[in-house]
């Protein structure tokens, strides 16, 4: 790039200070490395034309052997040059002498032609210098002066681009991944001389795209550059660095820059002093459109590998330790390198898996760019073991895609392990503060393998808990359960109903087999208390045992009682009370029965013959 | 009061068919689906084998999200992305393969080496004992497992009852109504555990911290001041959520608000 925009003209090269000399001094660097340089200008040319070829060098050098110039015509040379040049800043001084042989030759044929390098002899050494590649066109139909810049004599109108002044923005790529670098330049193209281009000119709108500007050197001279047989100055305003960031279509608008041209002025005036006096130019400010440029931009394939984070182009990665055994609390230096063309500055820091009882350090990142498109970028590492023993460090990965293969690309580096001895008088630091021990235990382990069987599928319902069956179910028994008890109770209190009907008329049988008999015992009369009650109840037995009352005895009694299963103690009771009648009734001294309660006794004995003969 | 019966009526034929046809879907797609899942199950473990850890994860990761989710997946799931070097992942799925399979060594062993490498240690405040117990009376069984116990436990206890109510023996009657009463707790306990369980493993509030660092902020915006600062792999409890914001408890009691992002909760769709 520097050797480009380097003036060849020699004469007005000196930043500081230049002094021609006359006489060679030659020995002043002979250390120095032999330089043999040769150069033309212009190096794109009309036919007829003609053009320099200069050979320089930083030694006095007189015998150079031309090669064949045949495709063009000798004009003259060499003029022979020295130039010093004297640089001084702060602190040193130093001198630069630069000698150049000229030669003049004037263009014949049109077309590309290359001059082979021309060799020299120094100090019994031969020295060959560069070749250079001349462009000649065939003479113009436009009828533009030979001298381009100079003599300019098409007029032209102030306001808009013409063909002989444009400006182009190129890409060296119409179609791109995301990510993908894509190199933008703004050129101007001339056939006019520019007298002044706008300063505040900013470039166009890249949207969609992330932008990296290029630096370059401020223009300062046109270059012919030979446009489908003409010839055009052209110069270079902006560099810059597209990356996509979307994708789809992405269209760069045309944008404008203000230029102004100089043009002489034909006067009518045939004063000299008119001329003298008055610009003989003028400057006509013109608007120049550029072009717009569509770019297709593509997203990456979708298999991306983990250890990918958006690297695009081709890269190297390297990786180093600078020891490979160290003391306790020792530095270790591990640095890691990632080289390439494509958009290495975005790399991310590479994922990085460092024991814990290793102190580690935010990295040094580093980024050197070669040029826009290539460079590298490191990370160093410090890492201070606390621990002796041995530790790894991991390989490192780190993926990016490769426009070439168009596909993923997994780098490793390399492991390395590295022993670490207890240094002197160095005191066990815990690395990790609130560790227990079946943690550090834990760490050295590896986890247990896959399982290579799955138990089936579990019921993808809902839970039992969240299902109305379930509740159903509960429900359900509650009821059945609730049901057998109401039947069972229904049933019971049915039956302890029919026993107590059955009672109260037994009772009231009674009673009124017994009517007669109560209503005796308010009476004085005892003895008929008493005949009435035997009486009720012979009559009472004859009635239910089906004995005629002319029968009935106590033995006969008894035996039908017996048979019909009537209890011993009841038939007890039943002998007692017409014992204890009989006694009251022929034996009127005892007056000490009370009535009242042989009829309660009879009453009861009604009762449970009568439930016992049922 | 006929209107009233009939929907009643309609209303439980209508779930009886839905619970019919779920279940013989269910069914169907089990018989149907399953060799399609054990073969993309077998070509997982393949890939894990072959040391293609992230394609593993991948395989797996797609069995969970078709609803397969049964611990060993997990498990291995889990294991394919500790080999991958994404901690929080790792931990996250072990966690839910514990969550249903609490019983598991292997799940247990290879979460304690995983939670070693947790670069955040904190303090556990260890719970009251009888919470202890509790939980884990909680997991000793499936929440069906638990609601079948109640079930039966409860159809039991009505027997028990009957028993009491009709015996006429002083002996089985005292029998009876003990038992009654003993049965009666046990199928409420059983039922309680049933639905504690269904709601540890679908509405777990634990969540695992799945980025590499997250800051805790005091307040649920990001202008927030950072209180804390948080690892992959640490264990926090959800506590409240604020749009794409969550307060967070550690089990040492610090609290703050982080992004939703950057946790996952530990909880499966189902797994009785």
């Amino acid at each position: 790039m520097n050797k480009i925009l380097k003036p060849p003209q020699p004469f007005i090269r000196s930043l500081l200070l230049t002094v021609v000399l006359l006489s060679g001094n030659c020995a002043l660097l002979s250390a120095q490395e032999v330089q043999f340089i040769a150069t033309a200008e212009p190096r794109v040319l009309r036919a007829g034309e003609q053009f320099t070829i200069t050979y320089e060098s930083n030694q006095s050098i007189s015998d150079i052997v031309l090669p064949e110039f045949g495709d063009f015509q000798y004009l003259g040379g060499p003029s022979v040059s020295q130039s010093t040049q004297i640089e001084s800043s702060p602190g040193r001084t130093y001198s630069k002498t630069t000698y150049s042989h000229s030669y003049y030759f004037r263009a014949i044929k049109e077309g590309k032609f290359t001059i082979a390098p021309a060799t020299v002899k120094l100090k019994n050494k031969q020295y060959q210098s560069n070749s250079i590649t001349i462009e000649v066109v065939g003479a113009g139909a436009s009828g533009a002066s030979a001298q381009g810049q100079k003599g300019q004599s098409a007029a032209v109108t102030s306001g808009s681009s013409s063909d002989d002044v444009y400006i182009k923005l190129i890409v060296n790529k119409k179609e791109a991944y995301i990510g993908e670098q894509i190199m933008a330049t703004i050129k101007l193209y001339t056939k006019l001389q520019i007298s002044g281009i706008d300063d505040r000119f900013k470039g166009p709108d890249f949207t969609g795209f992330y932008t990296e500007p290029i630096e370059i050197q401020p223009l300062r001279k046109f270059e012919p550059e030979n446009v489908d047989g003409d010839i055009y100055y052209t110069g270079v305003l902006q560099k810059v660095l597209l990356i996509p960031q979307k994708t789809g279509e992405l269209a760069i608008e045309p944008f404008y820059l203000d230029i102004s041209i100089r043009q002489q002025v034909k006067r009518r005036s045939n004063s000299f002093f008119d001329e003298f006096f008055e610009p003989s130019v003028q400057d006509i400010p013109l608007k120049l459109k550029s072009n717009r440029i569509v770019i297709r931009s593509k997203s990456l394939p979708d298999n991306k590998p983990v250890s990918f984070s958006g690297a695009v182009g081709n890269f190297t990665l390297s990786s180093s330790v600078d020891k490979m055994k160290v003391s306790t609390n020792d530095a270790v230096n591990y640095k890691v390198v990632i080289k390439g063309t494509g958009n290495f500055k975005i790399v991310d820091e590479p994922m990085l898996d460092f024991p814990p009882d290793v102190e580690k350090y935010d990295p040094v990142i580093k980024t050197t760019a070669e040029n826009p498109m290539t460079g590298t970028k490191s990370f160093e590492y410090l890492l201070i073991p606390h621990y002796p023993g041995e530790f790894t460090i991991r390989p490192v990965e780190f993926s990016f895609f490769d426009l070439s293969s168009k596909t993923y690309k997994t780098l490793r580096s390399q492991a390395y392990t590295i022993i670490v001895e207890k240094g002197e008088g160095d005191t066990l630091l815990p690395a990790i503060s609130g560790m227990a021990k079946e943690d550090v235990k834990l760490l050295t382990r590896d986890i247990q393998y896959i399982k290579m069987k799955t138990r089936n599928l579990p019921f993808r319902g809902k839970y039992l808990v969240e299902n109305m069956l379930y509740y159903l179910l509960y429900a359900l028994l509650a009821l059945s359960c609730g049901l057998i008890l109401w039947v069972r109770r229904n049933h019971i209190r049915r039956t302890s109903d029919l026993a107590m009907v059955k009672n109260r008329k037994a009772n009231q049988y009674a009673r009124r087999r017994l009517r007669k008999a109560s209503k005796l015992t308010k009476a004085d009369n005892k003895n008929e208390f008493y005949d009435e009650l035997l009486k009720a109840i012979w009559l009472y037995l004859s009635d239910k045992l089906n004995i005629p009352i002319s029968d009935l005895s106590r033995e006969s009694a008894q035996s039908a009682l017996t048979s019909k299963k009537i209890k011993d103690e009841t038939m007890n009771k039943l002998f007692e009370i017409i014992r204890e009648c009989e006694f009251a009734r022929y034996a009127p001294a005892s007056e000490t029965v009370d009535t009242d309660q042989l009829l309660e006794k009879a009453v009861k004995l009604i009762v449970r013959l009568q439930q016992e003969l049922s | 009061m006929p209107a009233k019966k009939m929907t009643i009526k309609h209303f439980n034929s209508e779930y009886l068919r839905s619970f019919c046809i779920s279940l013989a879907l269910v069914f169907f797609s089990s018989l149907q689906g399953w060799s399609q899942i054990d073969s993309l199950f077998t070509l997982a473990n393949r890939q894990y084998q072959q040391n293609e850890f992230s394609l593993a994860a991948k395989s797996y990761q797609q069995l969970t999200e078709k609803g397969i989710q049964t611990p060993e997946i997990f498990y291995n799931l889990g294991n394919a992305y500790f080999k991958n070097g994404y901690l929080g992942y790792a931990i996250l799925n072990y966690e839910k393969a514990k969550l249903l399979d609490p019983h598991d060594d292997d799940i247990a062993q290879n979460l304690a080496i995983a939670n070693a490498r947790v670069t955040d240690k904190i303090d556990m405040i260890p719970d009251f004992f009888i919470k202890r117990w509790l939980y884990h009376l909680i997991n000793l069984l499936p929440s069906n497992t638990w609601a079948m116990i109640g079930l039966v436990s409860f159809a039991a206890m009505l027997a028990m009852f009957m028993l009491y109510f009709f015996s006429g023996n002083i002996a089985i009657k005292k029998f009876g109504f003990y038992s009654t009463v003993a049965l009666l707790l046990i199928s409420m306990l059983a039922y309680w555990c049933a639905v504690k369980r269904k709601k540890y493993v679908t509405e777990n509030y634990a969540a695992i911290v799945v980025e590499p660092s997250v800051s805790i902020k005091s307040s649920p915006d990001t202008e927030g001041n950072n209180v804390f600062v948080l690892h992959e792999g640490t264990k926090v409890m959800i506590i409240d959520s604020i749009e794409s914001w969550k307060e967070i408890r550690l089990t040492d009691g610090n609290k703050g608000w982080l992004e939703s992002k950057a946790i996952q909760p530990i909880h499966c769709c189902n797994g009785q």
